[in-house]
């Protein structure tokens, strides 16, 4: 730290931070999207199944 | 009431039966106290210091034993339903258990105190107060305990589940136990000690309604 | 007896998507604002502008866990599985906020105090709200029988939510005697457009996250509590 009392530099913690946070915030969006497509392509599915052997 | 004193009742003849397991929840405490104190060293100083904090680690660890066990004798002869199907509140049910786990773990903190005087070289200067601590600090175990004790006796993973549900939950009895404790063994200079004993109070209190009242819906079909 | 959970229209995915994207775009705004356009702090330098994805992380991590909360309320009182769905979202979306509010925390700890991790009151609190609700969607994982699950899950929820004000108070009487570290809240911002820009991006994005997390729930739901077909329709 220098002697002024105000930190100097840092910028590599602030740059973790932030990448942290994107990788974290966007792989759970992904994640989330992707699940809801896969449970959306099994209803259909689903729906579609009874009604094609009937 | 007269429903609260017949299931303490059962409770009693339960405990009286399974002396065998209480012992062996003793001995399992014990066990971890002997552990704890080979972490530390003989550094008798230090020893003394973590005393407070070892004790309630070793009695938060036997109280998972003590909790899974608690509804066994129920589960297994699925007497759980023949219970609730009974004209019996679901509360008397709860308040029995948690009094009757509440009772065991405050003997076993009892029964590890000599324990610790002896391996780590703890002053006990105030007997009853230490055994008012270990009363709070056991009834904050016991009534969330009991409550997901039910909950996770009849999921799967159930031995890590209730530890996982329980620990994080019972973070401020443990710090307001642990610190109670030292200020009851390493001296109370600025008589810190009543309002330790408040928390754990508070949050005996928060529980042992909260709990007892959701513990209806838990046991329901 | 199974009610249909997809009865009463939900929000259209339409809704989710969009929530997401605008909550995305006002996240980079703000980052970016942030980052290269708001001037030095006094005494922090520029390791400050870790708060301005930090405090807003702290408020919507407590936002989640809130609404949680209200979901598990609602689900006990309305029997409605719309709510459990919603609480299985709010849960999920909490854990992932609390677990990266502790990481930004101990970055943020590093370089001001030296050490990873400080013991502050707020942080170490979320560090249990985080291993509370991890309990909880393990209770969830485990529970098979879709009602017992929704139950039991909704009272541990009541009872961790109800915990945290005590742990709260614990950790911070049980810190008070060593100094009161400044926490990235308590640090003035000498811009504060970022901060809430950021506040709005990361709630817009969860408010999405948590729309569509919640339409999963709902399919799974759906397919859990159907009643089997009829022999005639196979």
């Amino acid at each position: 730290m220098s002697t002024s009392g105000v930190l100097s530099g840092g910028w590599e913690f602030v740059t973790a931070a932030y990448v942290l946070s994107l990788v974290v915030l966007s792989t759970y969006s992904l994640s989330v999207v992707w699940r809801y497509r896969v449970e959306l392509r099994r209803a259909e599915r689903e729906l579609r199944g009874p009604e094609e052997s009937a | 009431m007269r429903q609260l004193g017949a299931a303490l009742y059962k409770e009693w003849l339960l405990q009286s039966r399974a002396l065998a397991q209480l012992l062996a929840v003793l001995v399992f405490g014990a066990t971890a106290l002997l552990l704890f104190s080979f972490a530390v060293g003989p550094n008798y100083e230090l020893l003394r210091a973590v005393a407070p904090g070892f004790l309630w680690l070793a009695l938060l660890l036997s109280s998972t034993l003590t909790l899974a066990e608690s509804f066994q004798a129920e589960m297994e002869h699925r007497a759980l339903e023949g219970q609730l199907l009974l004209p019996a509140s679901p509360w008397a049910l709860y308040y029995a258990k948690a009094l009757a786990n509440w009772l065991q773990l405050t003997l076993l903190g009892v029964a590890l105190v000599p324990l610790m005087v002896a391996l780590y070289d703890a002053r006990l200067s105030r007997p009853l107060a230490l055994l008012g601590v270990i009363a709070l600090g056991s009834a904050g175990l016991s009534a969330p305990g009991t409550l997901y004790a039910v909950m996770t006796h009849q999921a799967r993973s159930r031995q890590t589940l209730l530890p996982l549900l329980l620990f994080p939950l019972v973070v401020p009895v443990l710090i307001a136990a642990v610190k109670a404790t030292s200020l009851l063994m390493l001296g109370d200079p600025m008589e810190q000690i009543g309002s330790w004993a408040l928390l754990l109070a508070t949050f005996d209190a928060i529980h042992w309604s909260l709990c007892g009242l959701l513990f209806g819906r838990v046991v329901e079909e | 007896m199974a009610p249909s959970v997809l009865a009463g229209r939900p929000s259209g995915p339409g809704a989710g998507y969009a929530l997401l994207a605008f909550g995305a775009v006002l996240l980079a705004v703000g980052s970016y604002i942030g980052l290269f356009v708001a001037p030095s702090e006094s005494f922090m330098g520029d390791v400050y502008r870790i708060m301005y994805v930090h405090v807003p992380t702290a408020w919507n991590a407590l936002l989640a866990f809130t609404f949680g909360f209200g979901s598990a309320v609602a689900f006990l009182l309305k029997g409605d599985f719309k709510w459990d769905a919603r609480h299985e979202a709010a849960v999920e979306m909490g854990v992932v906020l609390a677990g990266l509010l502790c990481c930004q925390g101990a970055i943020w700890a590093r370089p001001t105090w030296g050490v990873w991790w400080d013991w502050d009151p707020r942080l170490t609190t979320t560090a249990v709200m985080f291993f509370a609700f991890i309990g909880i969607l393990a209770l969830r994982r485990f529970v098979e029988d879709p009602v017992k699950r929704a139950t039991w899950s909704a009272v541990a929820t009541i009872i961790a939510y109800v915990d945290v004000p005590i742990v709260y108070f614990s950790v911070r009487w049980w810190n008070s005697l060593h100094q009161m570290q400044s926490s990235p809240e308590t640090v003035s911002a000498p811009f504060l457009i970022p901060l809430r820009t950021n506040a709005f991006g990361i709630l817009f994005l969860m408010a999405g996250l948590i729309t569509l997390r919640t339409r999963i729930a709902r399919l799974r739901l759906s397919q859990e509590m159907a009643p089997p077909l009829p022999e005639a329709a196979r």
